[in-house]
């Protein structure tokens, strides 16, 4: 840290001078519910479901117990795969293929990536390993492999099912071919998450940079979501204000949003909203989503919250828990449904912080399957398989 | 005193929670600000991780560590939060600092100011590093507990982001010279 004095002053000066700690008695009542709503965990519960709370915060330090033990389960596990499978367990890839420079033509019009055949079956997923990698790999966990270095957190297949749409940018399989989105000119700062199944709309959240720079309301800073027209980023249009920059979804048809809202007084919520922006509305009251997916018939949506799987029917609001039948005990964080509906895949811890499997289960819980099972987890940030159905 | 209210929320005790929460909010929002540049997201980063320490706060086994394993809850809702959420593209319509950079043009721009504007540039990650760091004034070896790092990780990233941090900056102090100029 001495090789920058001047830098690591300003920053402690700036980050006195620009830190906000204000907190509102909103915020705390809202904490203070929700603990009195939550029952405490056991002791010994607490700390096999959240392993950094071992040693009190300090990393664990092996025992020579625990070093035996990795030693001989490693073994006996390449012993089993190359008895059973013939060579060693897959792990993640060919190499990663270089990036060329992002300074490739603009988007033509129209958006030339819906026609096509149907999805191709695979699982997109992204996962952090030095720098963020892109991959794919099949439902039954064969041809792992590994598409590209990533620049950004996440990505959807296009609605080809054979291009990816990621930081502002659409590739092919082998992250060459990039084409650039057009931007938009206009005050707002828009991140876009999905775009509509014919093509034609980008969904984004978006807010006044000014506005939230200067401390702004929410109100004030517009932020929300916002249909921008595509490819070439006009006609922007405000569908519903939310405080909350998390999932939302075009419906399969492209007729309407949902979204999860944030309110300082209650646990966040879903919502829909038409691609208009007419008839915003709740959405039952599964509290605190934070993670969604229509169902390819449209008439319900994945959500995960609070560690669990839930469908929401979107005619009743009524949440119907999922229960995969096997590996319980770790929370799971997000779920999409296969493009033919028939399968549920989702993200769930199996080791340390951070470090996650992908599996697959019938709608009922049923036929639980580890699709990255490579033998230890990755740090899986973002998958999907199918949000829009082609065809 | 902290102590003895950690002891009694392990119990179950609300009204000790409640006194622990009032004395952690103001660092703990301070904290998710600066990382997640997003008042509403870190609100509710904030939230969840408090949430998570209620809930599992039997089994913190060393009340002494509660403001540590608190630094480390909230850490970790700040990365999940930018991660959960596949975000396909970012558009930013109107770089804000560079506007302002020909109105400022004509009169110097102090450090602190570009520090700013660099911050704004870096990951969550990096950020995250240097609050931790120059924010909370961690010791590294807390600030890697926090992360659920090596400690010669936690160096070698705080280096990256320092440099990281100082690209960012020099990169703004050309775009307000091509600024300047381009207004002359």
């Amino acid at each position: 840290m001495n090789r920058y004095p001047d830098l690591e002053l300003a920053l402690r000066a700036t980050f006195r001078e620009h830190a906000d700690v204000a907190s509102t008695d909103a915020q705390f009542d809202a904490i203070l519910d929700r603990a009195a709503r939550t029952p405490q965990r056991a002791g010994w519960l607490a700390a096999l479901a959240n392993p950094t709370l071992r040693g009190g915060g300090r990393p664990v330090v092996p025992t020579r117990r625990m070093w035996v033990f990795a030693v001989v389960a490693l073994t006996a596990g390449v012993l089993l795969s190359v008895a059973y499978l013939g060579g060693p367990l897959p792990m993640t890839s060919p190499p990663a293929t270089a990036l060329p420079p992002a300074t490739t033509s603009p988007l033509a019009t129209p958006f030339p990536y819906v026609a096509g055949p149907r999805r191709n079956g695979k699982i997109l997923y992204s996962w952090y390993e030095n720098q963020v990698r892109l991959g794919t790999i099949d439902p039954d966990g064969s041809h792992a492999a590994t598409l590209f270095t990533s620049w950004g957190e996440g990505g959807l297949f296009a609605p080809d099912g054979e291009h990816i749409i990621q930081s502002g940018a659409i590739f092919d399989v082998t992250g060459r071919d990039i084409t650039v989105l057009n931007l938009p000119a206009d005050p707002l700062s828009l991140t876009v998450v999905d775009l509509s199944p014919d093509g034609s709309r980008y969904l984004a959240y978006g807010v006044l940079k000014d506005a939230v720079l200067a401390g702004g309301t929410n109100e004030a800073a517009q932020g929300g979501w916002y249909s921008v027209r595509a490819p070439d980023g006009g006609d922007v249009r405000r569908l519903a204000l939310s405080g909350w920059d998390g999932p939302a979804r075009f419906s399969p048809d492209g007729s309407t949003v949902a979204y999860v809202s944030r309110d300082h007084t209650g646990p966040r919520q879903l919502r829909l909203v038409s691609s208009t922006g007419t008839d915003d509305r709740i959405l039952g009251s599964l509290a605190n989503p934070d993670s969604l997916d229509w169902a390819p018939d449209g008439r319900s949506i994945l959500a995960t919250a609070n560690g669990d799987i839930y469908s929401v029917d979107i005619e009743t609001g009524v949440a119907t828990q999922i229960v995969p039948e096997s590996g319980g005990g770790y929370a799971v964080d997000g779920a999409v449904w296969s493009p033919d509906g028939t399968k549920i895949l989702f993200k769930r811890r199996v080791g340390s912080l951070h470090v996650y499997d992908l599996f697959t289960m019938d709608a009922s819980g049923a036929h639980v399957f580890d699709v990255t099972n490579f033998g230890g987890g990755l740090n899986i940030w973002f998958f999907d398989w199918g949000s829009h159905p082609v065809g | 005193v902290q102590r003895e209210l950690v002891v009694r929320a392990q119990g179950g005790d609300h009204d000790a929670f409640a006194r622990l929460v009032a004395g952690s909010l103001g660092r703990l929002n301070g904290t998710a600000r600066l990382i997640l540049h997003d008042p509403g997201q870190a609100e509710d980063a904030v939230q969840d991780a408090l949430l998570d320490a209620w809930r599992d706060l039997r089994g913190l086994r060393d009340p002494d560590r509660f403001d540590a394993w608190l630094n480390r809850l909230l850490v970790r809702h700040c990365q999940d939060t930018r991660r959960r959420i596949a975000r396909i593209g970012r558009f930013e319509l109107r770089e804000a600092g560079l506007e302002r950079a020909g109105e400022d043009a004509q009169r110097a721009v102090a450090l602190s100011d570009h520090v700013v504007s660099g911050l704004r540039r870096l990951t969550v990650d990096q950020r995250t590093v240097l609050v931790l760091a120059f924010y909370l004034d961690l010791p590294l070896a807390d600030a890697a507990a926090a992360l659920g790092i090596p400690l010669g990780t936690m160096k070698s990233r705080l280096n990256r982001a320092v440099a990281a941090l100082r690209a960012a900056i020099e990169a703004n102090e050309r775009s307000s010279i091509r600024s300047a100029e381009g207004a002359a």
